[in-house]
């Protein structure tokens, strides 16, 4: 049971970010195409603020992996 | 680093004006500071351009801009010894040159488009006719009329009757209509109308958002059938006529292109020389002028102006005063190994004179945060080949970006020995990690990516608070000190509390660090507490250096166990190869775009004042 709530838990910690990641991406991403139509000197700057809330995700993978590590044979 | 800087003032007799004018453009090193202000009421004045010059001025700007859209690029800089020939002859005499190039290239050029875009339409005219064909309707020649098809859906049918009243309104009347299918779906509709009515009635088909078609003038009065003949011969033939147009248009091209593109530089070059003048002021006599130059610039500067203009033209230096930082160009000088580093820095702002350029840190760590995330040997080492073609065979792509995509590879090999991967686990056996494996000791590794985060971070606010000191800010130099004050408590008890060094060190570096908290709303004020939160938050965000090498190193691991698991050894590898390759475009792209974030957000936010004027000399 405790192994069951385990993996569930790094399952949550990565699928949650994922979803939350990929949401504010999403806005994210059609302001800056948006911007880039008018502005096409502002890919970069899209480029990169696309990867900010990539933290989110990032720090979700982190624990699902601390997570894991304590799983039996992990 | 940012270049020093002095304050240049011109003064010269109005007589040697356009000499002066023209060795300042040959120097190329002074950044004339725009008029903003002349005082009112006294000798002096803004420099205007006469009439003449300003007829001058207009007529180079139309040879550059002609020039340009007929070339198709700005990059060709020309033949220069060709604009220096070109260099005495006057302005007129470029322009009538220019109009005699031109002519017949845009000639030739219209016709070619004119031809793509009647290729383009035939298939439209062709079942347009088509329709009509099938109701044995016949076009009408009137003189003064032309013909305009429409294309509906059928949904809109309804609507015709209404189409048809709006039209008659527009036209006053001098119209027909008719109607045929074109498809299933869509109907075809014929207007003939009195060609003066043209533009109002464009203007209500295109308010009414319905497809229409021009069709020419030539098929007016002419049975439907001889019509579609007509068509069917224009599509066979208008490929050649098209081959032939193009060819003809490059050619000519190709025998006046190089003259073309002197013309335009020394229009260029001209026309910057007109502009600048009105940077000028003047009084009776003498003409004056405010800038910057490189203080390394400033003497030979001085010599030049002496052995050429003598006492007619006087000039002085002075380093910028404290309150002029805001408006000081910024000129970057970094030693060679890092000056590629400075196009990362082009999608920030530049550096305020003053500040601090950070162009050696980001040389230094970008490539190992690129590294770190790559670490494979065999990965790094296709980029650095990449690296060397892009630089070997794409002239036309900076070299700064083949400097970067080396060293990045470069980095990525040294990374992969410390953690033994070769293309993945492919090294596995002989390969040992002089590190450690990454994808085994995770935790090894995540700890690894924090320490480099906390380093990058505190030099980050060690560099804030030198900026802070430079431009005379000692509370910002206060806030950042005390911020680094309390991370280093914090590290103390974070430390103590996990048994990573001994417990004793609880106690001071909770002291130390609830020591900081009155300091920092001294200098900061509460917005300082919140900054201390969030580079708490700036130093976990280093994490993704392990997160993005750990998945990294896993799909390459992916990629070699599903190529191993095919039965036929070529499909095996294919499948591989193509997985490591998906992998490669993935490994350019986002650790490039999370180290350089590293930098901008996390990093830079320490120190970084940008703002800066960039130094733009006035120069050929």
């Amino acid at each position: 049971m405790e192994l069951l709530a385990l993996a569930f838990g790094a399952a949550l910690a990565v699928g949650l970010t994922g979803i939350a990641t990929g949401y504010a991406q999403a806005r994210i991403g059609s302001a800056g195409v948006g911007a880039m139509s008018e502005r096409p000197e502002m890919f970069t700057s899209a480029v990169i603020l696309m990867a900010i809330p990539e933290t989110v995700v990032i720090l979700g993978f982190v624990v699902a992996v601390m997570i894991m590590l304590i799983l039996p044979g992990g | 680093m940012i270049q020093s800087m002095n304050r240049i003032e011109v003064a010269a007799l109005k007589d040697v004006f356009p000499q002066l004018l023209s060795f300042l453009h040959e120097q190329g090193v002074v950044h004339i500071e725009p008029l903003t202000e002349v005082p009112s009421g006294g000798r002096v004045a803004r420099l205007h351009l006469s009439e003449e010059e300003e007829e001058e001025h207009g007529k180079l700007r139309s040879i550059l801009e002609a020039v340009t859209a007929l070339l198709d690029s700005t990059a060709d800089q020309g033949d220069l010894e060709r604009v220096r020939r070109l260099e005495a002859t006057p302005t007129r005499e470029l322009f009538l040159r220019f109009q005699e190039l031109t002519e017949e290239l845009g000639r030739r050029k219209a016709r070619h488009e004119e031809l793509l875009e009647e290729r383009r339409l035939l298939p439209h005219w062709e079942s347009l006719v088509d329709a009509f064909l099938s109701i044995q309707y016949a076009f009408a020649r009137r003189p003064d009329w032309s013909m305009m098809g429409l294309i509906l859906d059928r949904a809109r049918e309804h609507d015709i009757d209404a189409l048809r009243n709006e039209i008659a309104r527009v036209t006053k009347g001098r119209m027909e209509l008719s109607v045929a299918t074109l498809d299933p779906t869509r109907l075809a509709a014929l207007v003939f109308y009195e060609e003066r009515f043209e533009r109002d009635l464009e203007r209500l088909i295109w308010g009414k958002g319905v497809d229409h078609l021009t069709l020419p003038r030539k098929y007016l009065g002419k049975p439907l059938d001889e019509v579609l003949t007509d068509i069917s011969v224009r599509r066979r033939e208008i490929p050649r006529e098209i081959a032939e147009a193009e060819a003809a248009y490059r050619d000519l091209l190709t025998k006046s292109g190089e003259e073309l593109v002197a013309l335009r530089e020394l229009a260029r070059l001209r026309s910057k020389e007109l502009s600048t003048r009105t940077a000028f002021v003047q009084s009776s006599y003498t003409v004056g002028l405010i800038g910057w130059v490189p203080q390394s610039a400033a003497a030979p500067l001085r010599r030049g102006l002496e052995e050429l203009f003598g006492d007619r033209v006087f000039v002085s230096f002075r380093p910028p005063r404290p309150e002029e930082w805001a408006t000081v160009p910024v000129a970057l000088s970094n030693p060679s190994l890092a000056r590629p580093f400075e196009l990362l820095l082009l999608p920030m702002r530049r550096p305020r004179y003053g500040g601090l350029d950070p162009t050696i840190l980001l040389a230094l760590f970008f490539p190992i945060f690129f590294g770190i995330m790559v670490g494979d040997i065999g990965h790094g080492a296709v980029i650095l080949l990449g690296g060397w073609a892009v630089g070997r065979w794409f002239p036309r792509v900076p070299g700064a970006v083949s400097s970067i995509l080396m060293t990045m590879g470069g980095s990525a090999i040294a990374f992969g020995f410390l953690f033994g991967e070769l293309f993945g686990d492919l090294g596995k056996g002989w390969l040992r990690p002089l590190l450690f494996d990454r994808t085994e000791r995770m935790i090894s590794y995540l700890w690894l990516a924090l320490a480099i985060g906390v380093a990058h971070v505190l030099l980050g606010h060690l560099l804030g608070i030198i900026g802070a000191l430079r431009l005379r800010k000692p509370r910002q130099a206060t806030e950042r000190a005390a911020t680094m004050a309390a991370i280093f408590g914090g590290l103390l008890l974070l430390g103590a509390g996990v048994k990573l060094i001994p417990s004793g060190w609880f106690t001071p570096g909770l002291i130390l660090m609830l020591a900081m908290v009155p300091v920092l709303l001294y200098a900061g004020g509460l917005v300082a507490l919140l900054e201390l939160v969030s580079t708490a938050g700036h130093i976990l965000s280093y994490a993704r250096l392990m997160a993005l090498g750990v998945a990294g190193a896993m799909l390459a691991h992916v990629a070699n166990t599903l190529g191993s698991t095919e039965g036929n050894v070529v499909l095996g590898i294919l499948v591989a190869l193509l997985l490591h390759l998906l992998h490669l475009v993935m490994s350019l792209f986002s650790p490039t775009i999370q180290a350089l974030r590293l930098h901008y957000v996390e990093f830079f936010s320490k120190f970084y004042e940008p703002g800066g004027v960039p130094y733009a000399p006035f120069r050929r």
